[in-house]
């Protein structure tokens, strides 16, 4: 835990990358709320809040949000690193690519053209090859998961930093704080898609045979989707322990939970209940939030590399650009909304 | 002894402990409240699997043995390297 000198006030900057801004607000609201943070903490530089057009030489807290997409995130990235005694990553696009990383399904070339219509524009950003989290390049002293993470997990690590005090983690997955009640799997069989009308609402999906990420995904969100009849898609970013180990994944994790639920070994059954679910789920299912991420991808099962790969030669991904592309030049009508998936 | 304790907060009662315990007579029970229960500590080999399957991180093993691999500093080690 990196320590900063006793001081009053330090100062604070936010570096947006390629993000949606919406880390930004909450890392906003938190100090709106917060009138003992304001006191602590002088912002510096924030595109959003202050005029400051140039980074600070030195600054105390940095918060960085959004992935790396352009060699102008890669620059701003470096320098903040450089400049910043602690820097956190805020959400989920810092700490694993959050959604911005699924990006790397297609080729930026065709997207370019499929949006703008041409494959470079003058004088805009050079997009890189692919994205990454920012946690993948850096050293990282904090990340604060989720997307966007919750205000309050922004205000006690920022008020920690402030008093010298270790941020308090719990270690526990979305499911501690799912109301839904998990039963036996009576038989191992996965349905496509979201659940209807017709799934039972105090029933843990799992035990439904609907696709549910709680149990790989850290806690912290209170499980707000799966209340609202939503299965969890993993945003708050996989469990410390996935992410940590070398021999877990979060498909196999998950799959020796499921495996164990309906009566099956969790050791000798797993590559069966893998396969069962790679059956009836695309594998970029199981990395929305976590698409970009090396730590992911350097799993040795590989299961991150075969949805980026999958993903890479899917042709409807790629005739659904490529009609955008046409559409973009005024070739074609407007292409048609693109259909549900697994 | 190892001293295995279950959060209840975070447990959902799914049992899966139950099912995955490698002991010969099984070291958790169901208990009537539906939470499961540590009947038999002294049975665990700490496989640890229970970890693994439990969906929610609730289970916890207290003072379980740890084994020190001994490796010899690199001066007492030297002392070896002209011998055989
Ligand atoms: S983590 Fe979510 S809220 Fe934050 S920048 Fe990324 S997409 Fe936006
Ligand atoms: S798997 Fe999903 S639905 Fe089931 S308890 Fe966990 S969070 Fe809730
Ligand atoms: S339930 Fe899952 S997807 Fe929903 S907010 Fe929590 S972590 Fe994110
Ligand atoms: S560590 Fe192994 S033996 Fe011990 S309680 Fe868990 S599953 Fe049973
Ligand atoms: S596996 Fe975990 S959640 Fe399930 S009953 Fe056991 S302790 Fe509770």
């Amino acid at each position: 835990m990196p320590r900063l000198e006793p001081k009053d006030r330090y100062t604070l900057a936010l570096v947006p990358l390629s993000g949606c801004g919406g880390c930004e607000v909450q890392a906003l609201r938190a100090l709106a709320l917060a009138p003992d943070l304001q006191k602590r903490y002088e912002v510096v530089y924030w595109p959003l809040v202050v005029e400051e057009t140039r980074l600070p030489d030195e600054v105390d807290v940095a918060l960085v949000e959004g992935l790396v997409r352009t060699r102008e995130n890669l620059e701003a990235l470096r320098e903040i690193r450089r400049r910043a005694r602690v820097l956190i990553a805020l959400g989920s696009c810092a700490a694993w690519g959050g959604i911005g990383g699924n990006a790397d399904s297609f080729n930026h070339r065709l997207s370019m053209r499929a949006i703008y219509g041409v494959e470079r524009i003058e004088e805009s950003a050079e997009i890189l090859p692919r994205t990454f989290a920012v946690t993948d390049l850096v050293p990282v002293d904090y990340v604060i998961s989720r997307c966007p993470p919750p205000v309050e997990h922004i205000m006690l690590t920022l008020r920690a930093i402030a008093e010298g005090k270790p941020v308090k983690t719990a270690d526990s997955t979305v499911c501690s704080q799912c109301p839904r009640k998990m039963k036996p799997i009576e038989k191992l069989e996965f349905k496509p898609g979201l659940p209807g009308p017709d799934a039972d609402p105090e029933t843990c999906f799992l035990s439904q045979g609907y696709l549910c990420l709680g149990s790989v995904t850290t806690m912290g969100c209170g499980a707000p989707c799966t209340r609202h009849g939503i299965p969890c898609f993993g945003c708050g970013g996989p469990h410390h322990e996935i992410a940590e180990r070398r021999d877990m994944d979060i498909i196999t994790a998950l799959a020796r939970k499921i495996a164990t639920l309906a009566g099956l070994d969790p050791v000798k059954d797993l590559d069966r209940v893998v396969k069962k679910l790679l059956e009836v789920y695309n594998p970029r299912r199981f990395y929305v939030f976590t698409f970009a991420s090396q730590v992911l991808r350097g799993k040795p099962h590989g299961f991150a590399v075969k949805a980026l790969v999958e993903s890479r030669r899917d042709p409807v991904l790629r005739k659904r650009l490529e009609e955008r592309a046409r559409f973009a030049r005024g070739e074609a009508p407007p292409p048609s909304p693109g259909g549900g998936e697994a | 002894m190892v001293k295995i304790r279950i959060i209840q907060d975070r447990c959902k009662q799914c049992m899966n402990c139950v099912r995955v315990c490698t002991a010969f007579d099984g070291v958790y029970e169901e208990g009537p409240d539906g939470y499961p229960v540590v009947a038999r500590p002294e049975e665990c080999v700490q496989c640890l699997i229970c970890h693994a399957v439990c969906p929610s991180n609730a289970i916890v093993h207290e003072d379980y043995h740890e084994t020190v691999i001994i490796n010899p500093d690199e001066k007492l080690a030297e002392r070896y390297r002209n011998y055989i």
